[in-house]
C-alpha cells in the first residue's frame, strides 16, 4: 500500500515499482491534454486511488530546474568555479554573473573600446544550434531592438563568440520590484501608483510597436537607484521559446501548445497555451499592481498546476487590498483581472485612464510616455554605473566607434618623447640616455590618458615637428639630455607645446648616479601630471614605481636593450645580461619580463620547449608586479604560438588594457586575432598600432585588410607604403600575396624572388618565397623547401600547412613516395601531439586536413578542414590554390567549405566598412589616384 | 605514451565485441585522462572556453585512442563509458568542494526562477547523483537516459541507438525522468 511519503522516496516502499508503469502512463497521458484538465482527467483514472493522484500531479507539477535544464557545462563551471569571465563576444568581454534568470544566464560585460558596459543573456545552445530558431530570434530580436523608451530595457543586439550567443542588453542598477516587495512588503499608494504609470507608459509604447512582453512579473521590472523603472526581457520570451514541436523541453508543454511564462502571473487563456496578446499584458499589469499595494502575488497554489488551476477559475480576492486603496485604483485592478478577454480592459491606454480617476481627461499618449516621473524608494540600492542607449544594431554594429580618433580619443593628446641626448664624455655611457628615453615612454605609454608615440613615430619627420604636429596631431613632445660624468650625472628634461614651441615644463637634474632611477620616474611623474592633472591616484603610484633600486641591475638591462631579439646569438646574449640583473635584483619584474619574452621569441625560430620556459617566467614576473603589462604581453605572444587561443586573447587584452599606447601588444594581439579569424578586430588593433606609429607600420595594418580581403584598400596602401619606403621587405612581401590574391600569380613569383634574393639573410623573405612557389605549384618549388624544411617544423605565415608537409607533397609529385609517407607522418604526428596538448588553433587543422589530403582520404580531410573553419581559419584565397587540395576541388564539400570562409570574410569585411576600420583618409591622407 | 593508446583500443574493440571484462578495465585507465582532462579544462581556465561533456570526452578519445583503427560505432559506446565517468568526476568535484566550505550540509533546492546563487550548485549536483542512483534503481533505462544525455551530452538519437530504442522512447524517458529528478530533488531532506 503506497503513500504519499514513500512516493518520494522510492527506495523506501516496494510496494511503488508495482505503480511505476502506472505513474508513467498517466504522466503522459495527462500531459496531453491542457494542464486546468489534469485534476479531473487524473481523479477519474486514478479512481479510488488518491496517493497514485498526487503522485501523478506533483511529478505534473515539477518545472525544469535551471540544473537540469542547463546541462553539464553550466554545472562544472559551477563546481569548479570556473566562470564564464573574461570570454569575448563581439566587441564586449565578459564581467561577472549577474543572474540566473528564467532562460539563461546574465553577465555583466564591457566594450573595452566604448568604455561602457552591459548585461549579456547568454542564449540556449539548443536555440543557437537551431539555424532556424536562431534566425526566428534574430528577426524578433530586430524589432525589439528597435524599441527605445525610458522605462523599457534596450536589447541592443546579439553578439557571438567563442561557441556562445548572447542578447546584449542595457545593464540596468537597481533592484528588482520583487527584491523591494520581498524586503519591505507592500508599497505605499503614491509608490505603487508612481511605478504603475512607468510601467503603463512602457507598455503603451511596446504595444505601439506591436510588441507584447508576455512575461511581466515583478521580477522583469527593475527601479534604478533615480526612481527610474525599466521593464525589462521585454518579449524575450518569444526569442527563447521552445516551439510546440519539441515536447521535450518546457515541462508544461501540452498536446494543445507551449505554455510560456510565469504561472502567478499568466493571464487564463496563456494558461490555457493561447497565444499572448495586448490583453496578456494588461492582465499581468493588474497582478504587479496587486501586488505592489499588498505585498502578495494575487493568485498563488502549491503547485504549478495549482496555481494555473486559481488563475483560471479562483476570484482574485480584491478584498486583500488596502482599505485606504481609492475606488478607482480598485476598479483598475479589477478591470486588469477580468478572465474573460472581452470584459478585461483593453490595452494600457484604458488602464491609464481607469488609473487617473476615469474622470479627468485622458492625457495624450506622447505626454504620458514622456511622464517617466522618477519614484524614490527608501531601500539601499546596488551601487553600479548605467550605460547610454547605444545605436541600433545589424549593419549599424557599432556605428558609434569611428576608425578616425573619435571626440573622446582626440581629448586624449598624443605625446611623443624624443630621444633624450646624450652629453657623457664617455661613449659607453650613451645607453643611459637610450634607456631614459624608452623607460619614460615605456611609463607614460600606461597612461591612460594619453597616447604615446611609438620610438619610430617621428622618424619621418627629423625636427620638422610643426609638421608632425600637423600630420600626426601631436599635442607635445618630451626633449632632454643626459650627462654621466664620474659618478654624477645630470639629466635635463622638458615638455615642449608642439605646435607653439612653448615649453610646458623644464627641469634639471643633478644627482650621484645611483639616483638616476629616481630621476627617471619623477619626469615620468611631473609630464604626467602636467598633461593630465587629473590623473587618478592608482596611475600616479604606477609612475612612482622604479623599475629597481640597483643600478647596476639596470644597466645591464639597458645593456640588454639594444640586443635584437631575432638575432639568435644576440637574444642568447640578452638574456644572459637579464639574468644577471636579476642575480642582482630578483624583484626586477620587468627585466624577469623582458627576459620571458626573448625565451618565448627562441621559440619562434628555435625549439618550441622554450616557449613554456619563457611563459614560467612571465608569471613569475607578474607575481613580483601584477600590474606589468610586459608580463601579459609575453604571455598573450607565447599562448598565441602555441595555439592557445583563449589565454592569449586574455593575456593581450589585459597587456592592451594596462599599456594603452605600446607597440608590442597591439601588433602581436592583431597577429594573434588574425590566426584566430577574427579580421575586423584584427585590423582595428593595426590601425591603432599604426596611428601611434606616426603612421610608418604599415605591416600590421595591411596584413588583416589583405585578410579581409578588401583587394582596393589594400594596393592602396601599399602603393603608398612603397612609395615611403621603397626597400622595405615586407610591403614587397605584401604586394605578392596581394598579386597572387588577385590571381596575377606569374607577377608575384618575380616580385618574390627579387625581395629574396636582394636581402638573402631575411628568413621571413625565404619563406615568403617559398609561399608563392608552393601556391603556384612551381617547378622549383623543391628545392626551397628541401632547404626550409629543415629548418621549421611549424607552420608558418599566412598559417598555411608547414613547410614540411609542403615538401613531402612536392616530393610525392616527383615520385619519391617512400620519403614523402615518411615526413608527411612526421608533420602529422607533430600536429596530433600539439592538438592534444591543447592547441586550439586553426593552422593545426589545416594541417591535419592536408595530410589526409595527401594520403588521399577525403573525408578526413574535409572533416579537418571544417574544423578548421570553425577554429577561425578563413584563408580561402590560398586554400583554393593549394595544390596539395586540388584533388578535392570539385567536391561538394569542399565548395562548401571554402564557400562558408567566403561568406564569413565577406561579413566580417561589411562589418568593418561599416565601423569605419577601411577609411584611408585618416591614413595616408587623401586618396591618391590609383 | 604509444603502448598506453594501444591497450586502450584494443580493449575498445574487444569490449565492442561483446568482451565484458574489457570494459572493467578500460574504465580506470579512461577515467583517469577523463578526470584530469576535465580538471584541467574546467578548474583551470576562467571560463574561455564553453565547457561541453562531449568535447570533453572526444578529447579524452582522440588522446587515448589511436584513431585509425578505431570505427566509428566504437565511438558511441566510448561515449557511453565517457558520460558514466564524467558522473563520477563533476560529482567528486562537488564533493570535494562542498566539503571544503564552511556549513556544507544539503540545501533545499528552490523552484523559484529568481537568482539561483552559485553555492548551493555542489549541494544541487550531490543530490542529483544520489537521486539518479535511487532512479536508477527502480527503472535502470531512464537512468541511463539521464546520464547519457546529461553528463554525456548525447542528442536523444544517439542515446537511442546505444540503448537500442526508439528515439521516441528516449525521449519520453527522458521526459518523465526529469521531472522525477526534480521533484526527488526537491523533497525534504531526511535523514540524509
Amino acid at each position: 500500500m503506497s503513500t504519499p511519503d514513500s512516493a518520494r522516496d522510492p527506495a523506501a516502499s516496494p510496494g511503488v515499482e508495482k505503480d511505476w508503469g502506472r505513474v508513467e502512463q498517466l504522466f503522459h497521458e495527462a500531459r496531453e491534454r491542457p494542464p486546468d484538465q489534469w485534476s479531473a482527467f487524473l481523479a477519474q483514472a486514478c479512481d479510488g486511488d488518491p496517493a497514485l493522484q498526487h503522485d501523478v500531479e506533483s511529478l505534473l507539477a515539477q518545472q525544469e530546474g535551471s540544473l537540469l535544464r542547463d546541462g553539464v557545462q553550466a554545472l562544472a563551471r559551477q563546481i569548479t568555479g570556473a566562470s564564464r569571465e573574461g570570454t569575448r563576444l563581439g566587441p564586449y568581454v565578459l564581467g561577472p554573473l549577474i543572474g540566473e534568470g528564467g532562460m539563461g544566464e546574465v553577465y555583466r560585460a564591457r566594450d573595452a573600446r566604448l568604455d561602457r558596459e552591459v548585461a549579456i543573456k547568454i542564449l540556449p545552445s539548443d536555440l543557437v544550434d537551431d539555424p532556424d530558431r536562431l534566425r526566428r530570434s534574430e528577426r524578433e530580436a530586430r524589432v525589439l531592438a528597435s524599441l527605445s523608451h525610458p522605462n523599457i530595457g534596450a536589447l541592443f543586439g546579439l553578439e557571438e563568440g567563442d561557441g556562445l550567443t548572447g542578447l546584449v542588453l542595457e545593464l540596468v542598477p537597481g533592484l528588482t520590484l520583487q527584491q523591494h516587495l520581498a524586503t519591505r512588503g507592500p508599497l505605499t499608494l503614491d509608490e505603487a501608483l508612481g511605478i504603475a504609470r512607468q510601467i503603463a507608459g512602457a507598455l503603451e509604447a511596446a504595444h505601439q510597436h506591436g510588441i507584447v512582453h508576455r512575461d511581466l512579473k515583478p521580477a522583469n521590472i527593475t527601479i534604478t537607484p533615480d526612481g527610474l523603472v525599466k521593464v525589462l526581457d521585454f518579449g524575450l520570451a518569444r526569442i527563447e521559446a521552445t516551439e510546440a514541436a519539441d515536447p521535450e523541453r518546457a515541462v508544461l508543454v501540452t498536446g494543445q501548445g507551449t505554455i510560456l511564462g510565469t504561472p502567478a502571473y499568466m493571464s487564463p487563456e496563456q494558461a490555457r497555451g493561447q497565444a499572448a496578446d495586448r490583453r496578456t499584458d494588461v492582465w499581468a499589469f493588474g497582478a504587479v499592481l496587486f501586488e505592489m499595494l499588498t505585498g502578495q502575488r494575487v493568485f498563488q497554489g502549491d503547485s504549478v498546476a495549482d496555481t494555473l488551476a486559481a488563475v483560471i477559475h479562483s476570484d482574485p480576492g480584491l478584498d486583500r487590498l488596502p482599505t485606504s486603496t481609492p475606488a478607482h485604483v480598485r476598479a483598475t485592478v479589477d478591470r486588469c483581472l477580468r478572465k474573460d478577454v472581452r470584459d478585461r480592459a483593453r490595452d494600457m491606454a484604458d488602464v491609464r485612464i481607469a488609473l487617473d480617476g476615469g474622470f479627468a481627461p485622458a492625457p495624450a499618449a506622447a505626454e504620458a510616455r514622456s511622464r517617466a516621473t522618477p519614484v524614490r524608494l527608501a531601500v539601499a540600492t546596488l551601487l553600479v554605473l548605467s550605460i547610454a542607449a547605444a545605436a541600433g544594431w545589424l549593419g549599424q554594429r557599432d556605428a558609434a566607434v569611428p576608425a578616425q580618433p573619435s571626440a573622446a580619443e582626440q581629448n586624449r593628446p598624443l605625446i611623443a618623447v624624443r630621444p633624450f641626448r646624450s652629453l657623457s664624455t664617455d661613449p659607453q655611457q650613451g645607453y643611459f640616455a637610450a634607456g631614459m628615453t624608452e623607460e619614460i615612454r615605456g611609463q607614460l605609454s600606461q597612461v591612460p590618458a594619453l597616447r604615446i608615440l611609438s620610438g619610430t613615430g617621428l622618424d619621418g619627420y627629423a625636427d620638422d615637428l610643426p609638421r608632425a604636429a600637423r600630420e600626426l596631431g601631436l599635442r607635445s613632445y618630451v626633449d632632454g639630455s643626459v650627462r654621466v660624468e664620474g659618478s654624477r650625472v645630470r639629466v635635463s628634461a622638458e615638455l615642449v607645446d608642439a605646435r607653439t614651441r612653448e615649453s610646458l615644463w623644464r627641469q634639471q637634474y643633478e644627482r650621484e648616479l645611483a639616483g638616476v632611477l629616481a630621476v627617471q620616474s619623477d619626469i615620468a611623474q611631473q609630464i604626467a601630471r602636467a598633461l593630465e592633472p587629473n590623473l587618478p591616484d592608482a596611475q600616479r603610484a604606477r609612475l612612482a614605481k622604479q623599475p629597481t633600486d640597483n643600478l647596476e641591475a639596470y644597466t645591464l638591462f639597458l645593456r640588454s636593450r639594444d640586443l635584437q631579439n631575432s638575432n639568435r646569438p644576440q637574444n642568447l646574449e640578452a638574456i644572459g645580461l637579464l639574468k644577471k640583473a636579476l642575480a642582482l635584483d630578483p624583484k626586477f619584474a620587468e627585466a624577469q619580463a623582458r627576459s620571458a619574452y626573448r625565451l618565448v621569441f627562441m621559440g619562434y625560430y628555435d625549439d618550441p620547449s622554450w616557449i613554456d620556459k619563457g611563459i614560467a617566467e612571465a608569471e613569475a614576473a607578474l607575481r613580483i608586479d601584477p600590474g606589468l603589462p610586459a608580463g601579459y604581453f609575453t604571455l598573450g605572444t607565447a599562448y598565441a604560438m602555441k595555439g592557445q587561443g583563449a589565454r592569449s586573447r586574455q593575456a593581450f587584452l589585459r597587456a592592451v588594457e594596462l599599456d594603452p599606447s605600446g607597440p608590442g601588444p597591439l601588433s602581436n594581439f592583431s597577429l594573434a586575432e588574425m590566426q584566430y579569424g577574427r579580421l575586423d578586430e584584427a585590423i582595428y588593433l593595426g590601425r591603432r598600432g599604426f596611428m601611434l606609429s606616426g603612421k610608418r607600420g604599415f605591416y600590421h595594418l595591411v596584413t588583416p585588410i589583405l585578410s579581409i580581403r578588401a583587394d582596393a584598400e589594400s594596393r592602396i596602401l601599399l602603393e603608398e607604403a612603397e612609395r615611403r619606403a621603397p626597400t622595405a621587405a615586407r610591403v614587397q612581401m605584401m604586394f605578392g600575396m596581394l598579386e597572387l590574391l588577385e590571381g596575377s600569380g606569374d607577377k608575384a613569383l618575380v616580385r618574390s624572388k627579387s625581395i629574396a634574393e636582394r636581402q638573402p639573410n631575411n628568413l621571413e623573405m625565404s619563406f615568403h618565397r617559398a609561399d608563392i612557389l608552393y601556391l603556384t605549384d612551381h617547378p622549383d618549388l623543391e628545392p626551397v623547401l628541401a632547404a626550409l624544411a629543415e629548418r621549421s617544423p611549424t607552420n608558418h605565415l599566412w598559417g598555411g600547412e608547414s613547410m614540411r608537409l609542403r615538401y613531402a607533397y612536392a616530393l610525392q609529385k616527383r615520385g619519391e613516395s617512400a620519403r614523402s609517407k615518411v615526413l608527411a607522418a612526421d608533420a602529422e604526428r607533430y600536429a596530433r601531439e600539439r592538438i592534444a596538448a591543447g592547441d586550439d588553433s586553426p593552422e593545426q587543422r589545416v594541417e591535419l586536413a592536408a595530410a589526409a589530403a595527401l594520403r588521399g582520404e577525403a573525408d578526413a580531410a574535409l572533416e579537418w578542414l571544417e574544423r578548421a573553419f570553425e577554429a577561425g581559419y578563413r584563408d580561402y584565397g590560398f586554400l583554393e590554390r593549394d595544390p596539395i587540395f586540388r584533388p578535392l576541388g570539385s567536391d561538394a564539400r569542399f565548395v562548401r567549405v571554402l564557400d562558408r570562409m567566403r561568406r564569413d570574410v565577406e561579413a566580417q569585411r561589411e562589418r568593418a566598412r561599416t565601423r569605419g576600420l577601411l577609411e584611408l583618409k585618416s591614413l595616408i591622407g587623401p586618396e591618391p589616384q590609383s | 605514451m604509444p603502448g598506453h593508446r594501444d591497450d586502450v583500443t584494443t580493449l575498445l574493440r574487444a569490449w565492442g565485441e561483446g568482451d565484458e571484462q574489457a570494459l572493467h578495465q578500460l574504465m580506470p585507465l579512461v577515467e583517469r585522462e577523463l578526470n584530469r582532462i576535465a580538471r584541467a579544462c574546467l578548474a583551470g581556465e576562467a571560463g574561455n572556453r564553453s565547457v561541453s561533456a562531449t568535447a570533453l570526452v572526444n578529447e579524452a578519445f582522440l588522446r587515448l585512442v589511436q584513431i585509425e583503427r578505431i570505427d566509428w560505432q566504437d565511438r558511441a559506446h566510448f561515449l557511453s563509458i565517457g558520460a558514466r565517468l564524467m558522473r563520477r568526476v563533476l560529482v567528486d568535484l562537488a564533493r570535494a568542494r562542498r566539503s571544503e566550505k564552511r556549513g556544507g550540509e544539503a540545501v533545499r533546492v528552490s523552484l523559484d526562477e529568481a537568482m539561483l546563487p552559485g553555492s548551493t550548485r555542489d549541494a544541487d549536483v550531490v543530490r542529483l547523483d544520489e537521486a539518479l542512483d535511487a532512479l536508477a534503481q527502480v527503472d535502470p533505462r531512464k537512468g541511463r537516459v539521464i546520464e547519457l544525455r546529461f553528463f554525456g551530452g548525447l542528442s536523444a538519437e544517439e542515446t537511442a541507438a546505444v540503448l537500442d530504442v526508439s528515439t521516441k522512447t528516449v525521449i519520453r524517458d527522458w521526459t518523465f525522468a526529469k521531472a522525477w529528478l526534480q521533484r526527488e530533488m526537491t523533497a525534504e531532506v531526511r535523514g540524509r
